[in-house]
């Protein structure tokens, strides 16, 4: 028997805490590496949008995901250091020298690490390679890239792994540099009280903060800028310190006051549990407020899909139309004849085939791009801004049989039902169109808006703005224009949407195969924009020219002239933003998993700290329940609260974002509300799964129950023999 | 044997500085059983605490045979620890992974030595104080005075100069702590163990030679057991009454 034996078989017995930290650090580091390996994959960097709120949104998300597992790496550790606190003080108080033990610890925590932190690694990047190779064969990327890691997600990881690394290093030197025995022995028992005097006040000003910080970060901008067209600061978000400010004033009253109150008999049931809650305060609270942040962030994460479902949902039941694209007068191959016959081959039966003729003219504009030194919206007038497509009153008419007149020298804009006006585009901003080729222009007057949402390209606004002219100004501009410029939008209906998905990836690809060179470009390449640059000298990045994948319609190609089928957008709508749907998912994975792991070792901590006190109680005749009582009250704190103050601030905050964007909410809107809450339904049920595993694991710590049948039968048949 | 002059020491809490043992001086002699009581607060833990070089003290000094613990580096004092003191805790302070016999032999295994005679000795203390037919069962698996007499047991391994022990009936019902003090009163008798002792328990010091009374961090009257214990007894809770005014409770 020696002591390198003795140690030997402690870590045997007590394979569970080894095995808990191994893990901790394991699967933060797998998490993490997967997800950079993914994310910095040159297949996923091409199929984000460039710039975009995705992009950013996935970044900061990913952000606090990657502090979450950081913490709760340091909170493994420290409970794995609570654990080993007895062991070490005891060989210590016997005489062991804190040297061998130091060297011991250190080595054992070095090799647990580092084990960790390179299984972590490997299987998160094979993990990583899994999810690309599926994300491979679903298509979802342009170009046919194949997917493999990034040596930048690598690095990354690393740089991650290194900071874990020698952070629970430096936690296990410190733990060691504990001046006497005394202090490494009561390690399990620390207290960190909250000794500040928690008023009424003090948290009706934590309300009033976290109140106060989402109106000054969030909505006063966006009413600042609506109202008085100036962006505010970007310094405005440093109120969101405020509301953490406010969450954590909530968090401290929750823990520390505990009064009489009108049910005297509740306060008095509770009291044990609350009192032993206070001393461990500091502590709990950051732990609270941690899984409030991160819960906050894995809902925001998890609502990306329900509200672009919803939207794209909304977007194909508000279009009329089934079928909808748009061909240049050079365009050859797509005559009616060609799509009658097609359909006839796909039984497919095509009803109220129309085809709108409209002409792209050079038409002034007014740039909001630039804001001056205070913010505010800089709105310049260009009397030649971009190409804008326009239509006779009597042609649109004659296609969708309206009777809409236009006067002489006026325009109506064409809108959807849900355009409207913001602080970056009003109805009204053309008043010249000008035919290049001839160089005719007339001056055009706002008439108002006229609603067709099968019309409507992208946004509808910009280079995609449509308008409504007189039959004679369209005749006099129309005179002599290039081929080029004359666009046949066609519109169509089928008569059996569900069976038209063959008919409508077949004429995809016809579409594709007949699209023109100059049709090749990205959504928002313009003509005389590129002109412009060449002028210039300036890069011109929209003029890229793309290749089409007529056989695969559901990627998203970012294409100017992308068709529209109604059966291939909600077929493929998951699809089409299946790369951000991922990467949200996986962001929200990552957090709910630090969520679950540190309730997990918050519980546990509390079993540890509190057992003297529960095994005190009992001995003041406590029976088995009323410590059960206070046990559930005390778990209740680590996922209840935060659970329901976590769930409600982001639900709210999600429905006024629905809200703030056009004023009302709109049933699609209230169906990914709805959707939403489902969600948040299902992370309350994952904290009650928590919960419940958390209080099994308590109960074996404090004795209410022990870890299997088999060592319960071992302890009562002791106990019956003493 | 133990000789502890002028002890002082102090701790910060904020900026406000506590004094808990206030010049205390005392000696203890080979094969005395000497206990400590006083009221919660007296300063009596942290007098064991000093002793065993488990906290630091701000002066005085403390000599075991001859060894002025002040002045060992952190190598001497484990070996001290080791080799010259023996320990039971309030909380048994065993070893949850090992059996009784196993943390019965740790003193002698953190000094390596042979296992023969380290065997030898554990089961020959474990027959001493009755817990040899227990000793392959593990802590979690023993009542709280079959705890405890491992826990002597564990102190006595290295035959040590002095056993200090810290409330080692704190934990357990009267017949436990009958069972534990008696284990205290066989190693001394036996072994001629030298036995300093910090109590709350008025029945468990009145089994010892001598008691020590502290108060407000001084000591405040040495009593010396002389003849009948029920005697002894008797002028121990008066003792707390007039500390406690009137109060014998905070004295068991």
């Amino acid at each position: 028997m020696t002591l390198t034996n003795l140690l030997k078989k402690l870590r045997k017995v007590n394979h569970k805490q080894y095995k808990q930290f191994w893990l901790c650090i394991a699967f933060a580091n797998l998490l993490v590496s997967s997800f950079f390996g993914i994310l910095f994959s040159d297949y996923i960097q091409s199929a984000l949008p460039e710039g975009g709120d995705s992009r950013k949104q996935i970044y900061l998300i990913f952000g606090i995901a990657v502090v979450g597992c950081f913490v709760f790496v340091l909170y493994a550790m420290g409970l794995f250091l609570r654990y080993k606190s007895k062991e070490l003080g005891v060989f210590l108080a016997l005489g062991t020298e804190k040297k061998h033990m130091s060297n011991a610890l250190l080595k054992e925590v070095f090799s647990l690490g580092l084990s960790a932190t390179v299984a972590g690694i490997l299987i998160g990047n094979v993990f990583s390679m899994m999810i690309g190779k599926v994300m491979e064969n679903l298509g979802i990327a342009p170009d046919g890239i194949t997917f493999m890691i990034s040596l930048t997600g690598v690095l990354y990881a690393l740089a991650f792994s290194a900071c874990v690394f020698l952070c629970i290093l430096m936690m296990t030197l410190s733990f060691l540099r504990r001046s006497n025995v005394m202090d490494i022995i009561n390690e399990q028992r620390r207290c960190e009280p909250i000794k500040k005097q928690v008023t009424e006040q003090y948290l009706i000003s934590g309300i009033f903060l976290l109140m106060v910080g989402v109106f000054m970060a969030y909505v006063l901008p966006v009413l600042w800028a609506n109202i008085f067209k100036q962006y505010l600061s970007s310094l405005f978000m440093l109120f969101y310190g405020l509301c953490m400010i406010g969450i954590y004033r909530i968090l401290v009253y929750s823990i520390v006051v505990h009064r009489r109150g009108k049910d005297p008999q509740k306060y008095y049931r509770n009291i044990i549990s609350y009192g032993m809650l206070k001393f461990q305060g500091i502590s709990m609270v950051r732990n609270m407020g941690l899984i409030v942040l991160l819960l906050i962030g894995s809902l925001f994460a998890s609502f990306y899909l329900p509200t672009n479902m919803m939207e794209g949902q909304n977007q194909a039941d508000k279009n009329p139309v089934d079928v909808s694209y748009r061909v240049p007068g050079t365009v050859k191959g797509m005559e009616e004849e060609k799509v009658y016959s097609l359909a006839e081959e796909f039984e497919v039966n095509i009803q109220g085939y129309r085809e709108i003729p409209f002409i792209e003219l050079l038409s002034s504009g007014v740039n909001r791009d630039d804001v001056d030194d205070n913010g505010k919206i800089i709105e310049q007038y260009e009397k030649q801004a971009y190409y804008r497509q326009f239509v006779s009153d009597q042609e649109l008419n004659k296609a969708m049989g309206t009777n809409i007149e236009i006067e002489e020298g006026t325009y109506q804009m064409i809108r959807s039902s849900e355009m409207d006006e913001t602080i970056f585009f009003a109805f009204d901003d053309l008043d010249l169109a000008k035919n290049d080729a001839t160089g005719v222009e007339k001056e055009l007057r706002y008439a108002g808006t006229t609603v067709f949402n099968e019309l409507i390209v992208e946004n509808g606004w910009d280079t995609f703005s449509r308008f409504v002219i007189s039959e004679k100004d369209y005749n006099e501009l129309k005179k002599g224009i290039s081929e080029e410029h004359v666009i046949r939008q066609v519109l169509f209906n089928v008569n059996d949407l569900d069976k038209s998905y063959d008919f409508s990836k077949k004429l995809y690809e016809e579409y594709c195969n007949a699209a023109s060179e100059d049709m090749k470009v990205l959504l928002f390449y313009d003509a005389y924009l590129e002109k412009q640059a060449l002028l210039t000298g300036d890069e011109y990045y929209e003029g890229e020219h793309i290749k089409l994948e007529p056989e695969h319609p559901e990627v998203d190609l970012n294409w100017k002239y992308e068709p529209y089928f109604k059966i291939i957008f909600q077929k493929n709508m998951l699809l089409q933003y299946a790369v951000q749907f991922l990467l949200f998912a996986f962001v929200a994975i990552v957090m709910l998993a630090s969520v679950g792991i540190i309730g997990y070792t918050r519980s546990q901590t509390i079993g540890l700290n509190n057992k003297q006190v529960y095994d005190d109680i009992r001995k003041l005749g406590a029976n088995d329940n009323y410590v059960l009582r206070c046990v559930k009250e005390q778990l209740k704190k680590v996922y209840a609260f935060p659970t329901l103050i976590g769930v409600c601030i982001i639900y709210l905050y999600q429905c006024v974002t629905y809200l703030q964007n056009d004023g009302v909410f709109r049933s699609y809107e209230v169906k990914a509300a709805v959707l939403d809450l489902v969600i948040c339904l299902a992370v309350v049920l994952y904290q009650y799964i928590g919960y419940r595993i958390s209080l099994k694991e308590v109960k074996c710590i404090v004795g209410l129950r022990y870890a299997d049948r088999k060592e319960a039968v071992k302890i009562i048949i002791a106990k019956c023999e003493v | 044997m133990l000789s502890v002059r002028n002890l002082c020491q102090s701790y910060k809490n904020g900026s406000e500085e506590y004094q808990t043992l206030k010049n205390i001086s005392f000696d203890i002699k080979k094969g005395e059983f000497v206990a400590v009581m006083g009221p919660s607060g007296s300063g009596k833990s942290t007098l064991l605490n000093c002793i065993s070089s488990f906290i630091p003290y701000d002066s005085g000094e403390i000599d075991l045979d001859g060894t002025k613990l002040a002045e060992l580096g952190e190598k001497e004092i484990a070996e001290i620890r080791n080799q010259k003191l023996g320990f039971v805790f309030q909380d048994f302070m065993l070893l949850d992974g090992l059996t009784v016999f196993e943390n019965v032999c740790v003193p002698k295994v953190i000094h390596e030595e042979p296992y023969q005679p380290m065997e030898e000795k554990a089961r020959k203390l474990l027959q001493m104080f009755d817990i040899d037919r227990i000793a392959e069962k593990y802590p979690a698996e023993i009542s709280g005075g079959q705890r405890q007499r491992t826990a002597v047991a564990r102190a006595l391994m290295n035959d040590p100069l002095i056993i200090l022990a810290d409330e080692p009936t704190g934990n357990l019902d009267s017949r436990s702590s009958e069972a534990v003090i008696k284990a205290f009163i066989e190693a001394k008798k036996r072994l001629e163990a030298t036995i300093f002792m910090v109590t709350h328990d008025s029945i468990s010091a009145s089994y010892c030679d001598r008691v020590i009374v502290m108060k407000d961090g001084q000591i405040h009257k040495e009593m010396i057991h002389k003849g009948n214990r029920k005697v002894f007894l008797d002028q121990l809770l008066n003792i707390f009454k007039d500390l406690n005014g009137g109060d014998e409770n905070d004295a068991d």
